[in-house]
């Protein structure tokens, strides 16, 4: 086995660093993937990793074991378990960490690793196990834990959702079902009459037929079409115009006119054609819809925080849900648990990590007495607090009570119309009130009538509406390969017109946990070098493992007695020699704004340890794509020491502020808007959260692990932001289809129209042209969208999965 | 008469349709394709 630098953990295929474990000739990363690893081998489980390459998930070291108290409280049991006798108990989790066939291999043979699991079953596109267990053998609590070791955590949220999601997908698959069974029933029933001109010689069949064609049509037009006549209804009394509403009114129009002409004798009516909409129309919505039925788009701040906390109160110390945490209570938070509430410090020491809420790349040092806000991460150690407001009143909370947040977003996007479909629409409607005017005028109501239906039903808007749901829904079925998910299809409408990108730093443009480290001073003999990272290795500070991993590790640990004072720094013996490491108070030197080590040895100063953001990948080359067509921006939480560093890398001209409030990003693209710009926001913390409410669109970006973002509209992996520019040009060819299918079906329309007024259009030419627009409009969507994906892959080959 | 058997026929296929949806057969189209493929064999390996 070698052991080079840049060998890959056996069991989730990470490089390994600094820290490398060894069991049974196999490499590991951390000791969590190696305990993973072994308990799995104990249980002849190894297969697990036969089965797909990328099966293994790192394991978070540092969760703690206190994390999953509050799974001991009864209330929350009791919500959690879906049925419970006492002895056997029901539970579904949602584990967002599934990803392969592995997870869906171990997971379904949780059985065997613990003999209390009497059951398990995986729903793999819902990320959801369903586990019975003997509950009086294994309590919920370390069901939890059991999962969770072996990298599957389940996703507690007491508010459950899920299950109107399933079922509204399967009303849909009913419709789709029942509407596609109507169709081709009808289709089949005319073809007799397609075949004999309209001219069957058997009276019984003559008015079977139509009859029976007109049973099976009942149930789309009164159940499946119900999808496009509500919306427009609901949306039609606001006084706003949406995508269903020609939709509706073309499948009324033609039901109507088909009952009368079928009344009369005249015809047997357009019930294909209408079923054949409906269907169509069904089809488009589906596509658009199946992509993700995972993802998440609504979290707001509450997902983020613990389910509950510990609360101390006379000696006793006893689990509680958040909400009941009243103000003066004591709580205790563990080493990486995030601080609910608004708090003051009354016990241990407290490293808070507040990248997450407002952007701020280092930890926080907080003292005795001193403030504590919610959203902040404690790094090392538990410490106890004293809480001063309410969960729901928390400083970080207040933003949410911002207007931006009063109005529902997603209700005032759903309103936006398609233009280009409406415009259309509005030009058949005009079209056919000027011919029925026309007649009107002419005193012949009855071909009037004729006129407006017919103008109504043969330019019928649906196939441009069908062109559009199937482009949209084949687009976003492609950006989901590239881990680039959308809330909805209205978000391509409104990329379009996006002239303004505001980035937000820390952790967008820039790797969260990364720094880049360098020292700048009098140089260092290797002897002190090493002498530095010895002292340091005993601190758990970031910046501390930073500077060790950057000096390296020696092999031999000189003696060395090190105090550490949290906060402020590091002061050490080793080897005769006294050092001070640490901030600029800590080392009494003047004190400056940005990120450093000080380093001090016998009372001597030597130089300091810098510390720089890591920019991921292609971030440059981004840019300066984006540059030509957008204007950028970047505001950030963290102080201003990237100034530089971050000018080079934009155009000139760009606007960079340092130092924003979470609220001062939803004012700064506020403002921006009120210039008329639109404004596309990426960012991925809660410090976003109002700029992206506020914000056109809003790019949320996920770390692989991090499964948490705030509510947006499209969430895209971090690892692709740099391929961004190309898969905003992809987006734009989705205006370029649109329109060469809009050109196609106003000149197939022009065609059919042509004929039609001069009554040279045979039925069954005229029913056999009405389907076979529709099917060509969806194959030529289809042709041209993988054209451009061809394009997009040929143009950079980045990884497809 | 061919009508009505096809009736029947399609019919019957419909009702089957409507029930597994509801049965939530639709639900979940990637995994049991994927179990039916393990093997459930006690594998020990020695490597």
């Amino acid at each position: 086995m070698s052991t080079a630098v840049g060998s890959v953990c056996h069991h989730c295929h990470n490089l390994i660093k600094d820290i490398k474990v060894l069991y049974s000739d196999y490499e590991f990363c951390c000791h969590g993937c190696e305990s993973v690893y072994r308990l799995l081998n104990d249980h002849n489980l190894c297969q697990y990793y036969d089965l797909d390459e990328n099966a293994g998930i790192k394991i978070d070291v540092n969760s703690q074991s206190t994390k999953y108290n509050y799974l001991e409280k009864e209330e929350v049991v009791a919500k959690i378990l879906r049925f419970t006798d006492g002895k056997i108990a029901h539970v579904v989790f949602h584990i967002p960490q599934i990803h392969c066939n592995s997870c869906l291999w171990l997971l379904e043979k949780l059985y065997k690793l613990n003999e209390s699991i009497l059951f398990t079953e995986v729903h793999f596109e819902k990320k959801e196990v369903f586990i019975k267990f003997d509950i009086q053998k294994l309590s919920l609590k370390n069901l939890v834990k059991l999962l969770a070791s072996i990298g599957y955590e389940p996703y507690i949220q007491l508010d459950e959702k899920s299950d109107i999601k399933t079922k509204s997908s399967r009303t849909e698959m009913l419709k789709l079902g029942i509407s596609g069974f109507c169709f081709a029933n009808i289709m089949m029933l005319s073809l007799p009459e397609y075949f004999s001109q309209g001219l069957i010689y058997e009276a019984s069949i003559k008015t079977a037929l139509p009859l029976i064609a007109l049973g099976l049509s009942l149930p789309v037009f009164f159940y499946t079409a119900l999808d496009f006549f509500i919306p427009s209804y609901k949306n039609l009394k606001k006084g706003i115009l949406i995508i269903d509403l020609p939709v509706s009114i073309a499948v009324i129009i033609t039901f109507t006119r088909s009952l009368y002409e079928m009344y009369y004798g005249i015809s047997n009516g357009y019930l294909d054609s209408m079923t054949g909409i409906v269907f169509f129309m069904l089809i488009g919505r589906w596509l658009q819809n199946r992509t993700h039925t995972t993802l998440q788009f609504d979290r707001n701040f509450k997902s983020y925080f613990p389910i509950a906390v510990e609360r101390i109160t006379d000696q006793t110390q006893e689990v509680v849900a958040i909400e009941e945490i009243r103000e003066k209570d004591l709580i205790k938070i563990y080493s990486n648990e995030i601080i609910p509430v608004d708090a003051i410090l009354s016990k241990g020491s407290a490293m808070i990590d507040y990248s997450f809420v407002n952007g701020e790349s280092m930890p926080v040092k907080v003292n005795y007495g001193e403030h504590i806000y919610a959203g902040g991460k404690q790094l090392n150690g538990a410490i106890e607090l004293i809480v001063m407001k309410r969960h729901n009143q928390s400083h970080l909370t207040s933003l949410w009570n911002h207007q931006a947040f009063q109005k529902d977003k997603s209700e005032t996007k759903a309103n936006t119309i398609d233009n280009i479909g409406m415009k259309f629409t509005l030009l058949v409607i005009a079209l056919s009130l000027i011919a029925g005017g026309y007649w009107y005028s002419q005193g012949r109501t009855d071909l009037m009538w004729n006129a407006v239906t017919t103008v109504l039903i043969v330019a019928c808007p649906c196939a441009l509406l069908l062109a559009h749901n199937f482009t949209n829904g084949h687009f976003m079925r492609i950006l989901s390969h590239y881990q680039f998910y959308l809330r909805d299809a209205s978000v391509i409408q409104k990329l379009f017109s996006i002239n303004q990108i505001v980035f937000d730093k820390t952790g967008t443009l820039t790797k969260a946990e990364a720094n880049h480290v360098s020292y700048e001073g009098q140089s260092l003999t290797i002897e002190e070098k090493q002498e530095i990272s010895d002292i340091l290795a005993h601190s758990n500070h970031p910046l501390a493992k930073s500077i060790v991993q950057y000096l390296g590790k020696s092999d031999k640990t000189s003696f060395a007695s090190v105090k550490e004072n949290t906060g402020l720094g590091v002061e050490g013996w080793i080897n005769d020699k006294y050092f001070r490491l640490g901030s600029d108070q800590f080392c009494q030197l003047p004190e400056s704004e940005d990120t450093k080590v000080n380093v001090v040895i016998d009372s001597q100063y030597k130089g300091k340890f810098h510390f720089r953001n890591v920019y991921r990948n292609g971030i440059s080359n981004l840019i300066d794509h984006l540059k030509t067509k957008h204007e950028i921006s970047v505001i950030s939480g963290d102080n201003a020491s990237e100034q530089e560093n971050l000018t080079k890398r934009l155009p000139l001209g760009s606007e960079i502020r340092f130092n924003q409030t979470p609220q001062d990003k939803l004012q700064f693209v506020e403002d921006l808007k009120n210039q008329g710009k639109k404004v596309l926001m990426i960012g991925d913390g809660l410090n976003d959260a109002g700029a992206f409410q506020v914000s056109d669109i809003a790019i949320a970006l996920t770390e692989k692990n991090n499964y948490f973002n705030p509510a947006s509209d499209i969430i895209m992996s971090a690892d692709n932001l740099s391929h961004l520019d190309k898969i905003l040009c992809f987006i734009q060819k989705n205006k370029t289809v649109t329109y060469v299918i809009f050109i196609y079906s106003i000149l197939y329309n022009i065609v059919g129209l042509f004929f039609a007024l001069r009554g040279e259009l045979s039925p069954v030419i005229a029913a056999i042209l009405m389907p076979i627009s529709s099917i060509s409009i969806v194959l030529s969507v289809q042709l041209m969208t993988e054209y451009y994906h061809s394009k997009l892959l040929k143009n950079k080959l980045w990884k497809y999965s | 008469m061919l009508m009505v058997a096809s009736f029947i026929i399609s019919g019957g296929f419909l009702l089957a349709f409507i029930w597994n949806v509801k049965s939530g057969q639709f639900d979940d189209t990637y995994g049991p394709a994927q179990k039916i493929l393990f093997d459930d064999k006690e594998i020990i390996k020695e490597k």
